[in-house]
């Protein structure tokens, strides 16, 4: 009875938040999003951090990045970059390093958003056909479908619990979202296998 | 007897102690009038140490540029837009399948839809330049007639491409073999009989040969009058050519070049694979051109990266923390067996010069916890029991693990098989895991429970 309560809530979860994905979409973090960037050469040898620094007094939300390998180039990336918060930029800058920077310098280019399905595409086939192949061991092994489609289950729900995460609680999916994916679902089979094994021994 | 379990059981913690200190801080060495570590530095991924950025742009025409194009015109003509939105995904289409035909791990491509621009992202390493160096050209391949400039062999006849190597005593040569599909095969061979060499009868050429024309005998002379075919990208002709044989096996080879010389020829390998990348596909629809290329840090940052690993320290220190109070002695033994494991796995990532992404350093985390899953299990299960028995317990658990272990090795495995650098990251990581834990266990792990009490 309980299990029947569980498996409710958790198919509530996940059409939640497959209808939120359609509808509003999934909230991504600024190195997938569309957005707005400028490079400047700074002329001399710079921290991230401090730009960094700068750059968080003018927008909520942006990304600063070094270019080239002389430290003295960086990218900074926003969603919008208004004339008004170059000029707050510009003024920085010239007062923390002594540059000249002007609006006119500020060549501001339009860059688009990383489509998330090219994100997941990689890893489609490669963990398709790993869950496939393991999914054959545990048939040969156990020498039982039920605890092969128990595997799924267990991925399907941790994998979907993760996706409920990024879709209902609205965190940004970013560089981190599949890495975090690929170990949960690593880590499901290793304990799934854990426990069959061991409490086979007993 | 207990002296002697005693001594080997310090014998180990020593020989941990060793490996860590290797692992951790490192060997150091004078030279000349540097300190240097003998283990090589970590590799890091793209996704953490940087890649190249390459933004493509549509090329303007070129009555745009004209000085005396009226200022009016130039402005409607600015304003008018390039090519079609389909055009545009197409084209940022066509550029992810070259890019996967020269296997490159860790590409991202945008588009934006409205102006066709698109941003490449790639690894920064000793082939990005060369690929780089074609991505624009439109990549139009063709056979014509030399003469009559008849297309008899294009883009869309070809199947697949792959670029090889030819040894002989003096040189190597390397070449790039066209595979035709079922219609460019067919069609391939028709041009191999009608552009081979052909006698002629009864005719002049315009060479110098024939000064003496009148000496010649218009009924008895015979010439050859070759047919040749020119094998074009775009506006430029590769090679102009004809057939000695006829080919109806569907496929054309291309020398790229001959060397010697090693460098020069993994050179034209990479010229070639560029070249390959081009003709097995098809050719865009419309001109780009470069208009940025810059070598990019990566956005993770490496506070985040630290940060990864100062939780990934806390949660291991808290686990034996945890073993420790629990199992106490035995506890702190398997504890320093498990640092030892991590060293020992670090080590052997330097030392083979996996590439460490964001999955992979995960991974190492993982990794703890699955030797640690082991080392639980032989706490539990040994607590009680005297040595003979905790033998026999310690060969069924390390069986088991081993069984445990195979649904992650098949992952690692096929992980590593992936042209996908945080994939094969994550792959080599969980493979040298998991053969080092088992081999770690039979050996340390092995000593400790035979010199238990």
């Amino acid at each position: 009875m309980k299990k029947r309560v569980l498996y409710i809530v958790l198919a509530v979860v996940f059409i939640i938040s497959i209808i939120l994905t359609f509808t509003i979409g999934l909230r991504v973090d600024l190195g997938y999003a569309e957005g707005h960037e400028i490079a400047l050469v700074m002329g001399k040898e710079v921290q991230v951090s401090d730009i960094k620094k700068i750059t968080n007094e003018i927008w909520k939300n942006s990304e600063v990045q070094k270019v080239e390998y002389w430290n003295d180039s960086i990218l900074i990336k926003a969603r919008e970059m208004k004339n008004e918060d170059l000029e707050t930029l510009c003024s920085k800058l010239n007062e923390k390093y002594g540059t000249e920077f002007k609006l006119e310098d500020m060549s501001v280019k339009h860059t688009s958003n990383i489509k998330l399905r090219n994100v997941l595409l990689p890893y489609i086939i490669p963990v398709g056909l790993a869950t496939i192949l393991v999914g054959m061991f545990y048939g040969v092994r156990h020498k039982s479908a039920k605890k092969m489609l128990d595997l799924f289950k267990y991925i399907v729900i941790v994998e979907g619990l993760l996706y409920s995460i990024y879709a209902i609680l609205r965190v940004p999916v970013s560089s981190f979202t599949m890495p975090i994916a690929m170990i949960l679902y690593t880590s499901v089979i290793l304990i799934y296998t854990a426990k069959l094994e061991f409490e086979e021994s007993k | 007897m207990k002296t002697q379990r005693k001594l080997n059981i310090l014998l180990i913690i020593l020989i941990i102690l060793l490996l860590s200190l290797i692992s951790f801080v490192g060997i150091y060495h004078q030279d000349k009038s540097e300190i240097l570590n003998w283990m090589p530095n970590y590799t890091l991924g793209t996704d953490i140490s940087g890649s190249r950025l390459v933004i493509l742009e549509l090329k303007q025409d070129d009555n745009e540029s004209g000085e005396e194009d009226k200022t009016e015109e130039v402005t409607e003509t600015k304003e008018e837009k390039i090519g079609s939105t389909s055009e545009y995904k197409k084209c940022a289409d066509i550029i992810t399948k070259r890019l996967k035909a020269l296997k490159v791990s860790n590409y991202q491509i945008s588009l934006d839809e409205n102006t066709g621009k698109i941003e490449i992202t790639i690894p920064e390493d000793n082939r990005t330049d060369t690929i780089l160096s074609d991505i624009t050209q439109k990549g139009n391949f063709q056979i014509v007639d030399s003469i009559t400039g008849e297309v008899l062999l294009s883009n869309k006849d070809v199947k697949s491409t792959s670029i090889g190597k030819s040894e002989s005593t003096y040189y190597t040569s390397i070449y790039m073999k066209v595979n035709f599909n079922n219609h460019g095969s067919k069609a391939f061979k028709d041009i191999t009989v009608n552009y081979r060499n052909q006698i002629v009868e009864g005719e002049t050429n315009d060479t110098t040969e024939t000064n003496t024309a009148e000496d010649s005998s218009s009924e008895e002379s015979s010439q050859v009058k070759t047919k040749q075919v020119n094998i074009k990208i775009d506006d430029s002709t590769l090679l102009t050519t004809h057939f000695t044989e006829i080919i109806d096996n569907g496929v054309m080879q291309l020398t790229m070049g001959s060397s010697q010389d090693s460098e020069e020829l993994q050179s034209l390998m990479n010229a070639g694979a560029n070249v390959a990348a081009i003709v097995q596909n098809e050719a865009m629809p419309l001109q780009y051109t470069v208009t940025g290329n810059m070598y990019v840090e990566s956005n993770t940052s490496i506070d985040s990266i630290k940060t990864i690993i100062y939780i990934e320290i806390i949660i291991a220190v808290l686990i034996l923390l945890y073993m420790i109070i629990k199992y106490k002695g035995n506890g702190l033994l398997h504890s320093i067996l498990s640092i030892g494991y991590i060293a020992i796995l670090l080590i052997m990532i330097r030392l083979t010069n996996v590439v460490l992404s964001i999955e992979g350093i995960l991974g190492i985390e993982l990794a703890f916890l699955m030797n640690i899953l082991f080392s639980f299990q032989i706490l539990r299960r040994l607590k009680d029991l005297n040595k003979k028995d905790s033998v026999a317990m310690f060969d069924k658990i390390i069986k088991k693990y081993s069984i445990v272990t195979m649904p992650i090795a098949i992952v690692a495995i096929v992980c590593t098989f992936v042209n996908v650098e945080v994939l094969y990251s994550f792959g080599m990581v969980m493979f040298w895991a998991i053969v080092i834990s088992l081999l770690y266990n039979l050996i340390f792990t092995n000593i400790l429970v035979r010199n238990k009490e």
